[in-house]
């Protein structure tokens, strides 16, 4: 029966996966994005019980062998087989769900670990966004809207030349830029902080253009 | 004690000419006049404080010890000094001092003698603590140079700048010549653009310790008492004291753009200096403050304006080179910026109607941050012509460029005390 169910599973979940990733990827259409929203969240538990099961399917080997010692005095239970079996099939149901928040979480760190890694960049002495930098926000966008709990704080920095003066305003504006598009694109004012470095924290400490245009940037980073 | 003598008699250097020919000056190691000798080594060390701030001020020229002929007595009298031996070595004028510890103290006597009449020119005797030896040799630096220039001279005065030393940006003090460095911060964040009040007893800089953005504080150099003066949202950067210093011009922007405005000390928005759309940083008074310099990128790029506070006029200062900023103004009416083109960036000085253009660095790198001394007769700056950002100190005309600090890390953004 598990076997069945974990075929279905192998043939639907990388299906719904790349729709799912191919919604996130076409940020610009929010009504679009809404239709397809409510579909795949139809979908998501109209999978659920096949994806439990085929997950505990798939994992159950591993954890397994990871719970084996505590699983032991199963045997001397035998003369009560049926209330030992609601048991277990609880204790089976509890950790299946411990598993399922526990891979939920993994996949939030993944994407926070993506949202804040992805930087914008800037031209020398500028603050406007260049194409690259709307589709970056595009996609932080999409994501914050559907992670409502979640806030940005926008750090704009700069490369070491001119004055720290000239660029703790420059590196506002280029924080600045990227509040005003994600406000656009419709993440609420009162989620998003911005906060200047100037040229006081370079990513790369090097003295060249190579160093330059990766320290021309906003980094965005997630709190709730 | 430090009151001018009768009779000045002669300036023996015009430093207000365009450019200062040096006067040779011999200054032989101090004679050890301490009954049972103790202390010797201050013979050397006071001798070479002195002979450092000469050489700092751009207007001497230290002789080489090796080229001195021969030792003389052990008094300080001018029958005992054979002038001819020091006037054949080149010699304008000669240094000579003694010195006697006396407890915790060393009692410095100096005569300062003109070879060529074999005449003396000062002769004074100073007391002080023996561990603050430096600073008793500038005092002492100073009455050379305002009986020798009419002007007092700058060898007391002290630099504030940001450092690198702990891996952090924190600001500290140190004498102009680099010694007695004093950590002022310990933020552990990011500690920024110190400005010394025009009295010397105050410093406004900015710091990140809060978590927030750049918020301006304001110490008190005596208590040791820090007080934030203005956190508003976004930048409170770059404060420029008033000349009466009683207010700061900085740059605000919680009006949504970066803009000049002035606040008094307890951070309350007086008056709001620019209204442009763009980014407006660093301003700096006129010496009668009714103007300021400012940088502005409303051309397209960063450039020096000025802004007449009186009618609301603001002129365009700074036309060559595509990226001109960091201006100060001097107690003598000069503006000092950095500047360039792609690449190098130099400081330059210009009147403050756009005359009299003159660059003071040339082919070394990067020099930043010009500051003036409170006389309008030197300016600190950040170079980093040697490798990492050091501070340095050259006459207003770009003569006798020094390097000044020799800290670990990075020495930046300079203020030079009154």
């Amino acid at each position: 029966m598990i076997n069945i169910q974990n075929s279905n599973f192998s043939n639907h979940l990388p299906n719904s996966g790349a729709f799912i990733s191919k919604l996130r990827k076409s940020g610009g259409m929010m009504r679009m994005m809404k239709k397809m929203m409510i579909v795949s969240v139809v979908l998501c538990f109209a999978c659920a019980s096949m994806f439990m099961m085929a997950s505990c399917a798939k994992k159950q080997v591993r954890v397994e062998e990871e719970a084996a010692p505590t699983v032991t005095p199963a045997p001397e239970k035998a003369e009560k087989p049926a209330v030992d079996e609601e048991a277990a099939k609880r204790a089976e149901e509890e950790r299946q769900a411990r598993l399922r928040e526990l891979e939920a979480a993994q996949k939030l760190r993944a994407e926070i670990m993506a949202f804040e890694s992805q930087h914008i960049y800037f031209d020398f002495d500028r603050s406007e966004l260049k194409a690259p930098a709307r589709a970056i926000l595009e996609n932080k966008a999409a994501w914050l809207r559907a992670n409502g709990r979640y806030k940005v704080r926008i750090e704009g920095h700069c490369d070491e030349r001119g004055t720290n003066e000239y660029n703790l305003a420059l590196g506002e504006r280029r924080a600045n830029s990227a509040f005003k598009y994600l406000n656009a694109l419709g993440v609420s004012a009162d989620r998003m902080t911005t906060i200047s470095y100037g040229e006081e924290r370079p990513a790369d400490p090097g003295h060249n253009e190579a160093a330059w245009a990766k320290n021309r940037r906003d980094e965005f980073k997630l709190y709730k | 004690m430090l009151a001018p003598s009768p009779g000045l008699g002669r300036i023996y250097i015009d430093i207000n000419a365009p450019s200062v020919q040096k006067i040779k000056i011999a200054i032989p190691d101090f004679k050890n006049l301490t009954a049972d000798g103790r202390s010797a080594e201050l013979s050397t060390a006071l001798m070479e404080v002195l002979t450092n701030d000469l050489d700092l001020s751009g207007y001497f020229s230290p002789m080489d010890k090796a080229a001195f002929l021969a030792e003389d007595s052990d008094t300080l009298s001018p029958e005992e000094i054979r002038f001819k031996d020091w006037s054949v070595i080149g010699a304008d004028l000669l240094l000579k001092g003694g010195y006697t510890c006396i407890g915790q103290s060393v009692e410095v006597d100096v005569r300062l003698y003109d070879v060529f009449w074999g005449r003396q020119i000062l002769g004074k005797r100073y007391l002080g603590k023996t561990e603050e030896y430096r600073g008793l040799m500038h005092r002492i630096g100073n009455e050379i140079i305002y009986r020798l220039t009419g002007y007092k001279g700058i060898f007391l005065t002290k630099l504030a700048y940001v450092g690198t030393s702990t891996g952090k940006k924190e600001i500290y003090v140190c004498d102009y010549d680099g010694h007695n460095v004093q950590q002022i911060t310990s933020d552990q964040s990011i500690a920024l653009l110190p400005r010394w009040s025009p009295k010397g007893d105050k410093l406004l800089y900015n710091s990140y310790k809060d978590g927030a953005g750049p918020v301006l504080y304001l110490r008190d150099m005596d208590s040791g008492k820090t007080t934030k003066v203005s956190a508003r949202a976004g930048l409170n950067i770059g404060a420029a004291w008033s000349p009466d210093g009683k207010k700061a011009a900085l740059t605000l922007s919680y009006g949504d753009n970066p803009d000049i405005y002035t606040i008094d000390l307890t951070g309350r928005v007086i008056n709001r200096l620019t209204e442009h759309w763009g980014i407006n940083v660093s301003p700096t008074f006129s010496p009668k403050g009714d103007k300021i310099a400012f940088v502005s990128n409303r051309s397209g790029s960063p450039q020096i304006y000025v802004r007449d506070l009186e009618t609301g006029t603001e002129q365009r200062l700074s036309f060559e080179g595509n990226y001109n900023t960091s201006p100060a103004w001097s107690r003598l009416n000069r503006i000092a910026f950095a500047g360039g083109e792609e690449g190098d960036r130099n400081i330059y000085t210009v009147n403050a109607d756009g005359t009299n253009l003159r660059r003071l660095t040339e082919n070394q790198r990067n020099n930043e941050d010009p500051c003036w001394s409170a006389d309008g007769r030197y300016i600190a700056f950040s170079s980093n012509r040697n490798g990492a950002y050091h501070l340095y100190i050259m006459n207003a005309n770009g003569q006798n460029q020094r390097k000044v600090t020799f800290s670990k890390g990075e020495q930046t953004s300079p203020s030079w005390s009154p």
